[in-house]
């Protein structure tokens, strides 16, 4: 039962502080929950906005509680009030007249006077924690964790508590907690989880150029590096210098990294060309936005599939992963390390905005990180004994050209099973890749090895989705089969073929994005199922730059 | 024991040579690496211990006869990887050189900004320019380092813009050793002295040196080597001209400056300084990062890695209520 309860207000009226303590309290209780700041103020009047879900990794589009500071904050948000949402407003700040579709039930406090100071979020969120159902016997626990976890005044988080007199929903239940490991858990955004992960891989040299949605990447590894022996950091002018920098650092023997966004990744692209030709690995972690400029920059979108298998001049081969929560970045990002340097080739990681910045639960075992003593001798191999890029691209040295070489025919040979899927309803051979076991959601990819997917059955109509899309389809999917893909390339052709092979009559394929524009031609992921499935592909796309909610596309299908 | 032969590869020619026309590159490898190898001997680097970047053009086949590490880079990103390959040499504690050549396009045109930033951030890089005045591999466009007035074949009526200074724009942008050179015979003494003295220094050093082409240069074509260098050497002056009565007391990055314009207004002609012009003792990037990372690492006081994380991840761990 996914709850998603909405803040909002205005600058400066504690909406991000309140979106990222209020997950703590369920959180605490054992319940899985994410949250994000689903927009920030700058192109909207000041009006700011988070949301907090519990039991889900995706917002509902009509909201289970929508908590209100300020006018301003309420009328970009009407839209959201559903048949069930309950609305719980500042009486002095918030006028209901002006919402011409009124909620089923309007909670008005004077949290001003309540709180008795201008902490009207803390407030806020102490009633919403009633309303939520925690209840007065519970009371003492709830200030012993908040005192415990805040080391502060936690006082008006108890005055908007007792400020409502009635309760509303179960939803926080203290008798029912439900079973998770609690064993190195952390709370993390996907840009952070990002860092971790790469980190775990032995990473040890970041340069990038800051650039919404993607800049907490930057921020983490900034601090995190320090702690690191042997491991750097630039921040570059552009684009261009950072991925250049970076590209420098793999050529001397590291393990470097950048993190950009979609406008980042095309001023990129000019020198992924060269790293192919000259075999240089790399990683871009990549988190897609809407639209090229800003405004659209803290809104969401997966359009840069095309840009991240196609982008550049020239071909060249390309590993391209998508993770869908901020447990899979970590993952991932962790795995594009591995695929990169064990190829000599480069991964580009297409997260998302709304994958990136919506913090979640996150698995992350400390012995992991140990200090890795780097030689970069071994790590540049094929660069120290020629040419990087001398005649016709390739290292001039025959010894290194054989050794670059080698790494590209195994990638040739690996192709297939590359195309990594987590199947939901679908049968699929259990010696396969880690992602076909759901029985160990938290597993590092130690000692993988990769093997084609082989599929025994699936039911007749089946979503293929990738991304930020995969959280919504898993909770309007049903009795129907779901292939969640955790890379788009190589293009998950050898599945599609199965899927022809097993009576699929129906493919559904959404997208937050539009891909080509002729209506036919729809989708950027589902063209290429159009090409290699035999029956029906229906393909949703959305590109207003907010996620797909499971409410909209159960309407929309 | 290296010697200068032991750092050729094997490799078809591609510079002009013969008919009278001689590529001013030529005399330029040949210091390089007579330059190069008493380097090497004297601080006991081995081939693998020097990287060799470059950019495009005439200039970016310089490093494919080199029997060192050696990268042959995209139109202008040549500082950026010499940056990130000296960085990541830097941090690691790798002793021996990173150098860059590149031609007056490639770092003053389409890599303007990026040899900017490598200025800037003082990383541990010989930063070579090739500056023979025009676009010399693409047929003979006009070069940001073209002169003002010269007809080229895309400024057919004469180029309208004046020349980029290499020396001022590498003053301006950070560089901590910057000097100004020709690749003619006669000057072979001073070009060697220049890229030794350039090699040793710690941080950026830029060389810019001024190299003849008679193919497709303007005012080179039809000329002889010999001609050309007379013309040079009539037209040039070592900035250590002004050294005993102009420079007592002025920072060094205003020498340059101050004798440029002495040189125009009292000397009343064009004339190209030449020398070093430029030299300071500045930390690196690389050094500043190093200081401040010792410094945050002994605030957290943990030996082992994994502590430090845990520390640095508390505040975000979820716990159970009991």
């Amino acid at each position: 039962m996914s709850k998603t309860i909405l803040f909002v207000g205005s600058a400066s009226q504690g909406i991000k502080t309140i979106t990222d303590t209020f997950p703590s309290i369920p959180l605490s209780l054992g319940m899985h929950v994410s949250s994000s700041q689903f927009y920030e103020s700058s192109p909207r009047k000041g009006a700011m906005g988070g949301d907090v879900v519990i039991d889900g990794d995706c917002q509902n589009y009509y909201a289970d509680f929508l908590v209100a500071l300020s006018q301003e904050g309420l009328l970009y948000t009407q839209s959201r009030i559903g048949g069930n949402t309950v609305l719980v407003y500042d009486s002095k700040e918030v006028n209901l007249d002006v919402l011409p579709k009124k909620p089923k039930k309007a909670v008005g406090l004077d949290l001003k006077h309540i709180s008795k100071s201008n902490f009207t979020n803390t407030a806020a969120m102490g009633a919403t924690l009633k309303l939520l159902g925690v209840n007065s016997a519970d009371k003492s626990r709830l200030e012993m964790l908040l005192e415990k976890k805040y080391k502060g005044d936690v006082s008006e988080v108890i005055k908007g508590f007792d400020a409502v007199d009635f309760e509303v929903s179960d939803v926080l239940d203290f008798k029912n907690k439900r079973e998770i490991v609690f064993r190195d858990l952390y709370y993390l955004m996907g840009n952070e989880a990002a860092v971790y992960g790469v980190l775990a891989a032995g990473a040890n040299f970041f340069a990038g150029y800051p650039i919404t949605p993607s800049s907490e990447a930057m921020h983490s590894w900034s601090e995190i590096y320090q702690l690191v022996d042997q491991a750097g950091f630039v921040q570059g002018s552009s684009e261009e210098h950072a991925v250049g920098v970076m590209l420098g650092a793999n050529v001397a023997g590291g393990k470097a990294w950048t993190a950009t966004s979609g406008p980042g990744l095309d001023r990129m692209l000019e020198q992924i060309n060269w790293a192919a030709a000259s075999k240089t690995p790399f990683v871009i972690y990549n988190v897609q936005r809407g639209g090229p400029s800003t405004g659209l920059a803290t809104l969401t979108q997966a359009s840069d599939l095309f840009s991240a298998v196609y982008g550049g001049h020239g071909d060249h081969p390309i590993i391209v992963l998508t993770p869908s929560t901020a447990q899979e970045t970590y993952e991932i990002m962790n795995l594009a390390f591995k695929l990169a340097w064990s190829y000599s080739i480069g991964v580009i990681v297409n997260s998302s905005k709304e994958v990136a910045q919506r913090k979640n639960v996150v698995q992350i075992d400390a012995r992991n990180f140990y200090e890795k003593k780097f030689d970069l001798a071994k790590t540049c191999r094929g660069h120290r004994t020629g040419s990087a890029c001398g005649e016709n691209g390739l290292p001039s040295n025959k010894a290194a050209v054989y050794w670059l070489n080698d790494r590209f025919r195994r990638f040739e040979e690996d192709y297939d099973s590359l195309s990594m899927a987590e199947f939901t309803n679908i049968s699929v051979d259990d010696k396969w890749s880690p992602y076909s076991r759901r029985d160990l959601p938290y597993s590092m990819f130690k000692n993988v090895k990769f093997e084609p997917a082989v599929i025994k059955s699936a039911p007749e109509e089946v979503y293929i989705c990738y991304g930020e899309t995969a959280p919504v389809v898993k909770k309007v999917l049903g009795k129907k089969g779901l292939v969640a893909l955790r890379s788009v390339y190589p293009y998950p052709v050898s599945i599609i073929k199965q899927l022809n092979n097993l009576n699929v009559k129906k493919v559904y394929v959404p997208e937050n994005n539009r891909g080509v524009r002729v209506h036919e031609e729809r989708g950027q992921l589902a063209n290429k199922v159009r090409q290699y499935f035999k029956g029906d592909v229906v393909a949703f796309n959305k590109w207003d730059g907010f996620p797909m909610y499971p409410d909209s596309l159960e309407d929309c299908l | 024991m290296i010697e200068d032969k032991d750092l050729v590869r094997e490799a078809p020619e591609t510079w002009c040579a013969g008919g009278g026309k001689v590529c001013g590159y030529f005399n330029f490898r040949k210091q390089f690496l007579s330059a190069l190898s008493e380097y090497m001997n004297k601080y006991d680097l081995s081939k693998d211990d020097v990287i060799g970047i470059s950019g495009i053009g005439c200039s970016g086949r310089f490093t494919v006869w080199q029997d060192l590490v050696t990268v042959h880079t995209t139109h202008g990103n040549a500082p950026n990887l010499a940056q990130g390959v000296a960085l990541m040499r830097e941090i690691n504690k790798k002793k021996g050189l990173v150098y860059v050549v590149s031609g007056d396009g490639d770092a003053i045109a389409i890599g303007r900004s990026n040899f900017e930033n490598l200025c800037h951030s003082n990383a541990d890089v010989t930063y070579l320019i090739l500056n023979n005045g025009i676009y010399a591999m693409t047929s003979g466009q006009t070069a940001p380092t073209t002169g003002q007035g010269l007809k080229t074949i895309s400024a057919p009526y004469g180029n309208l813009e004046e020349p980029w200074d290499v020396v001022s724009l590498a003053i301006g942008s950070g560089a901590t050793f910057v000097a100004r050179v020709s690749s003619y015979p006669k000057e072979s003494k001073l070009l060697r002295g220049i890229l030794y003295e350039a090699f040793e220094h710690k941080g950026t050093s830029v060389v810019e040196v001024i190299s003849a082409c008679p193919t497709q240069n303007p005012l080179n074509k039809g000329k002889n080597l010999l001609q050309l260098e007379k013309e040079y050497m009539g037209g040039s002056l070592d900035i250590k001209f002004f050294d005993e009565y102009l420079f007592s007391g002025i920072s060094s990055n205003l020498r340059y400056a101050i004798a440029k314009d002495y040189a125009k207004s009292k000397l009343g002609k064009d004339v190209l300084l030449k020398g070093r012009m430029h030299k300071v003792e500045k930390k690196s990037y690389s050094q500043l990062l190093c200081e401040q990372k010792k410094n945050v690492k002994e605030s957290y006081g943990e030996e082992k890695l994994s502590d430090r994380i845990k520390k640095l991840l508390n505040g975000k761990k979820v716990e159970l209520l009991q």
